[in-house]
C-alpha cells in the first residue's frame, strides 16, 4: 500500500452545541439533563420548502454538514456511519404496525427507514454517482466508515471522500437507549451529525492530516495498546469518558500509559449518541486547525503546541478504534 | 504483479437448501424454493415468500442454542452459514484473531423487537430487548458462534449490503489491514419489510418472473452466506484450496430516487463497468451475469437498459436466481455470489424461473433450452433502495 496522506480539508457539525460553528471552543454549551435534542440551525437558510416537507431531522443534518464540510467540493465517494439511521421513521412504520395491523400501512415511513437513506439521500441531492457505503456498527459505526475511506484512499482507489456520521434520537429512542445504557453521573443521551471532507491532496488549506487508525480487538487495555505504538508522544489525547464507571475505567487504563499528556472528554461537550465518534473525531480535526483546545468544562488545559491528537474510542463489546490526526508536515 | 484475492471458502444457507450441495443440486434440477407463507406471521398469506425451510427452534438445535435463548433469525441464519463457510476455507478457531468478519444486513433483529414493540408501547414489555438487536448486535452474535474475530463491522446498504461488505473485505485485504476476511450477509423475513415491501406495492402474489412481460413484483426471501477472501500468497502458505478469484468489484450510487432505479440504470451501468475496468476485461470475456432482477416492472427496466448499454449486442446470457430464493434482500449479494461460483465450479448456467415472454427493451434471460458453456468470468449485481448498485466479477483460477 502506497503511504499516501489523507488530508482533512472540512468539517462541520450540527450537535448539542451551536451548529455550524466552532463557538464551542471558546463558549461550550453546558450540557444539563439526561436528555437532550440537537441545536439546529435555520432550517430554511439550507433546505427548500420541498426538502423540508420529505427530510426528517437526521436528513436534514446530515444535509446541512455534508454541504459544509465539502464546501463547494465533489467528493469521489460517501461514506456514512449510523448507529440507528432514520429511527424517527422506523418507529413509526414499527407503531403503524403494531398498533394499526398490516392493512392500512403507509409506505412513507419504510421507505426512508433504511440506514443507507442517510448517504444515499446526501448523493441523490448532490447527484453524486460515485462509491456509496453505509456502516452500522454501534458505537464504532463512524470508525467503519472513515475506515473505508481510510483504506482507498490509501490505495489510491479514490482520491477524496465525504465521511459522516448521523444519529438521532427520538424520546422513544432515548427510553430504550436510558434503560440499558445510561447509568448515574454520565453525560446525558443527545444526538448529531459531523461530517468530514477528506482528500490525499491539499487541494485547499488542511485541518489537518490522518495519520493513521484502526478498528481493534481492544476491550483489554493491554490488548489495545499495542496498536497505538505508532502514535507515540500526542499532545493531547481525545477520550470518550462518560462518567459511567465500566467506560470510564477503560479510558483510565489506557490513558495511564500517557502520563502528563492532557485528555480532553469530548462527550463532556457532545453527549453520549451511537456515532457521537464523529463529532469528537470532528473536534480533534478543528482544534488542530485553530492551534486551541476547548475551555472548560472540557479540558482547560494550555498545551504549548498542538500538532498531534490522539483519538481513542471504546464504548463496549470487544473491539476499540483510534486515529491519529497531526499539522500537516512542512508547514 | 499484485496477490490475488482468492475465495478459499464458501456457506449459504437459503430457501433451496442448506449448504452449497444442497443448493447446487437444486439449482441444476430447477426446484425453486418460492412457496406459501410457513414461519413468517403475517395476515398476508396470499404472497409467496423464500423462507430457509428451518424453524428458529429448528437452527437453534442445529447450533446447539438453548431453547429459551434469544436469537434474531438473522443470527442463527447466519451462523449456520458462516460454519460452513469456515469449515469449507478449513479456518480453525485459533486463526480468527487475525480473520476480520464484515457482514451485511438491514434488519437485523428486527423479528425480536417488533414481536416486543406492542409492548413496549404499552409501557408492560421488557425494553430491554430492543437495543439488543440492532445492527451491530446481529452481526457480533453470528460471529459468536464461531470464535473471536480480529475485527467486526456491519455494511448495511439495504439489499446490496452483502456484496459491499465483500468490496469493503476485499479493499482491507489490499490494504494489507489482513489476509483473511469473511464477507458476506444474512437477513431475516420480517413483518416489517414484507409489510413495508407490500405497501409499496412491489410484491407479486404469484412467484415472481424476473424480466418476464407479465413479471408483476418481487417475492422476498430469506437466508445468509458468507465468502472466505484471502491474499493468494496467505492461502498458498497455508496450503488452502480455492475455488474462484475475486477479479473486480464496482460500486456506484443511482443517485436518483430513494425507492426507485433510473429509467436508464446509470448506477447498474457504472457499477458493472468499473468491476469490469478493476479486471481489466472487456465486456466480451463476461461468460454469464447473475443479474440482480428482482422482478419488479422498475428494476428489470432499469437493469436491462444497463446491460445494454454495457454489453450492446454481446450481451452473456443472463439470469436471475431469484426465481428460486426470493429477493433476500441484505444476504443477495453474497448469496447470489456463491450461486455464481458454484455455477463456474460446476459449469452450468442457472436458469431463471418463470420466464416465458420477453419485454420491449428486456433483456431474455436464460432459460432450461440455453445451450451451456463455459464460464470463465462472471458478474454478480446487487442494487439497492438508495441507488446504492454493486456489482461483483468472480473469475475462473
Amino acid at each position: 500500500m502506497i503511504d499516501r496522506r489523507i488530508y482533512v480539508l472540512g468539517a462541520a457539525q450540527v450537535s448539542v452545541q451551536e451548529p455550524l460553528s466552532s463557538s464551542w471552543l471558546d463558549h461550550p454549551v453546558p450540557l444539563e439533563g439526561g436528555y437532550l435534542r440537537a441545536r439546529d440551525p435555520q432550517w430554511r437558510d439550507y433546505l427548500s420548502a420541498l426538502q423540508l416537507r420529505r427530510m426528517g431531522p437526521i436528513l436534514r443534518r446530515a444535509m446541512v454538514t455534508s454541504q459544509a464540510a465539502l464546501d463547494g467540493a465533489v467528493p469521489e465517494a460517501i461514506m456514512t456511519g449510523t448507529g440507528l439511521g432514520c429511527i424517527e421513521h422506523t418507529e413509526q412504520f414499527l407503531t403503524d404496525l403494531c398498533t394499526g395491523g398490516e392493512e392500512m400501512l403507509s409506505p412513507a415511513g419504510f421507505m426512508q427507514s433504511t440506514h443507507n437513506t442517510v448517504g444515499s439521500l446526501v448523493a441523490i441531492q448532490t447527484r453524486n454517482h460515485g462509491y456509496n457505503c453505509t456502516y452500522s456498527q454501534g458505537s464504532l459505526s463512524f470508525e467503519s466508515a472513515l475506515l473505508d475511506a481510510f483504506v482507498q484512499l490509501r490505495l489510491g482507489k479514490i482520491h477524496s471522500a465525504l465521511v459522516g456520521g448521523h444519529d438521532e434520537t427520538t424520546p422513544k429512542t432515548y427510553q430504550v437507549v436510558a434503560h440499558t445504557c445510561l447509568s448515574e453521573g454520565t453525560v446525558p443521551v443527545t444526538e448529531g451529525s459531523a461530517a468530514l471532507y477528506l482528500s490525499d491532496s491539499p487541494d485547499r488549506e488542511p485541518l489537518c492530516a490522518l495519520t493513521g487508525m484502526g478498528i481493534v480487538r481492544g476491550a483489554d487495555p493491554a490488548e489495545f495498546l499495542p496498536h497505538l505504538e505508532k502514535a507515540a508522544r500526542p499532545d493531547v489525547i481525545f477520550a470518550g469518558r462518560c462518567g459511567r464507571r465500566d467506560v470510564d475505567a477503560w479510558y483510565n487504563a489506557v490513558l495511564e500509559a500517557y502520563p502528563g499528556v492532557p485528555v480532553l472528554d469530548y462527550k463532556q461537550l457532545f453527549g453520549e449518541f451511537f456515532s457521537v465518534s464523529a463529532l469528537g473525531i470532528y473536534a480533534a480535526a478543528t482544534c488542530l486547525s485553530q492551534g486551541k483546545l476547548p475551555v472548560a468544562p472540557a479540558c482547560g488545559t494550555e498545551v504549548a503546541e498542538l500538532r498531534k491528537i490522539l483519538f481513542i474510542n471504546h464504548y463496549e463489546g470487544a473491539f476499540a478504534s483510534y486515529a491519529v490526526f497531526e499539522k500537516p508536515c512542512g508547514d | 504483479m499484485e496477490d490475488r484475492i482468492l475465495i478459499t471458502g464458501a456457506g449459504i444457507l437459503c430457501p433451496i437448501g442448506l449448504g452449497k450441495d444442497e443448493v447446487c443440486r437444486r439449482l441444476v434440477a430447477g426446484r425453486g424454493g418460492i412457496g406459501p407463507v410457513r414461519f413468517l406471521d403475517t395476515v398476508h398469506r396470499n404472497y409467496p415468500c423464500g423462507e430457509v425451510p428451518f424453524s428458529d427452534g429448528q437452527m437453534k438445535e442445529m447450533l446447539s442454542v438453548p431453547e429459551g435463548k434469544t436469537v434474531p433469525r438473522t443470527a442463527l441464519m447466519g451462523a449456520l452459514a458462516l460454519r460452513e463457510a469456515l469449515e469449507d476455507a478449513g479456518l480453525g478457531r485459533d486463526m480468527l484473531p487475525r480473520v476480520a468478519f464484515v457482514s451485511g444486513t438491514t434488519v437485523g433483529g428486527m423479528d425480536v423487537t417488533e414481536k416486543h414493540y406492542p409492548e413496549y408501547l404499552a409501557g408492560t414489555g421488557p425494553v430491554g430487548d430492543i437495543p439488543l438487536h440492532d445492527c451491530r448486535s446481529c452481526s457480533e452474535l453470528t460471529a459468536s458462534f464461531a470464535g473471536s474475530f480480529g475485527m467486526i463491522t456491519t455494511v448495511s446498504t439495504a439489499c446490496s449490503s452483502a456484496a459491499n461488505a465483500i468490496i469493503l473485505g476485499r479493499n482491507l485485504i489490499r490494504a494489507g489491514l489482513f489476509d483473511v476476511v469473511v464477507a458476506g450477509g444474512s437477513e431475516s423475513l420480517t413483518r416489517y419489510h414484507f409489510n413495508g415491501f407490500r405497501s409499496l406495492m412491489i410484491l407479486d402474489e404469484r412467484p415472481c418472473r424476473p424480466f418476464d412481460a407479465t413479471r408483476a413484483g418481487l417475492n422476498l426471501g430469506e437466508g445468509a452466506a458468507y465468502l472466505v477472501l484471502e491474499r493468494e500468497s496467505a492461502a498458498r502458505q497455508r496450503g488452502a484450496g480455492a475455488c474462484a478469484v475475486l477479479s473486480g468489484c464496482g460500486n456506484a450510487c443511482d443517485a436518483y430516487h430513494q425507492t426507485a432505479s433510473s429509467p436508464d440504470g446509470e448506477g447498474a451501468f457504472r457499477a458493472m463497468k468499473a468491476a469490469l475496468e478493476e479486471a481489466g476485461l472487456e465486456p466480451s470475456a463476461i461468460s454469464y451475469i447473475n443479474a440482480h432482477g428482482t422482478g419488479t416492472p422498475n428494476n428489470d427496466v432499469s437493469e436491462s437498459a444497463a446491460m445494454h448499454r454495457l454489453f450492446g449486442e454481446d450481451l452473456p446470457p443472463v439470469s436471475s436466481t431469484k426465481s428460486f430464493t426470493g429477493h433476500t434482500t441484505s444476504a443477495s449479494g453474497s448469496i447470489e455470489s456463491v450461486i455464481c461460483l458454484l455455477a463456474m465450479e460446476k459449469g452450468f448456467l442457472p436458469v431463471n424461473l418463470g420466464w416465458t415472454t420477453p419485454f420491449e427493451g428486456g433483456v431474455i434471460p436464460v432459460t432450461p433450452g440455453t445451450p451451456g458453456r463455459e464460464l470463465r468470468h462472471v458478474l454478480c449485481n446487487a442494487f439497492a433502495f438508495g441507488g446504492n448498485d454493486s456489482s461483483l466479477l468472480y473469475s475462473k483460477l
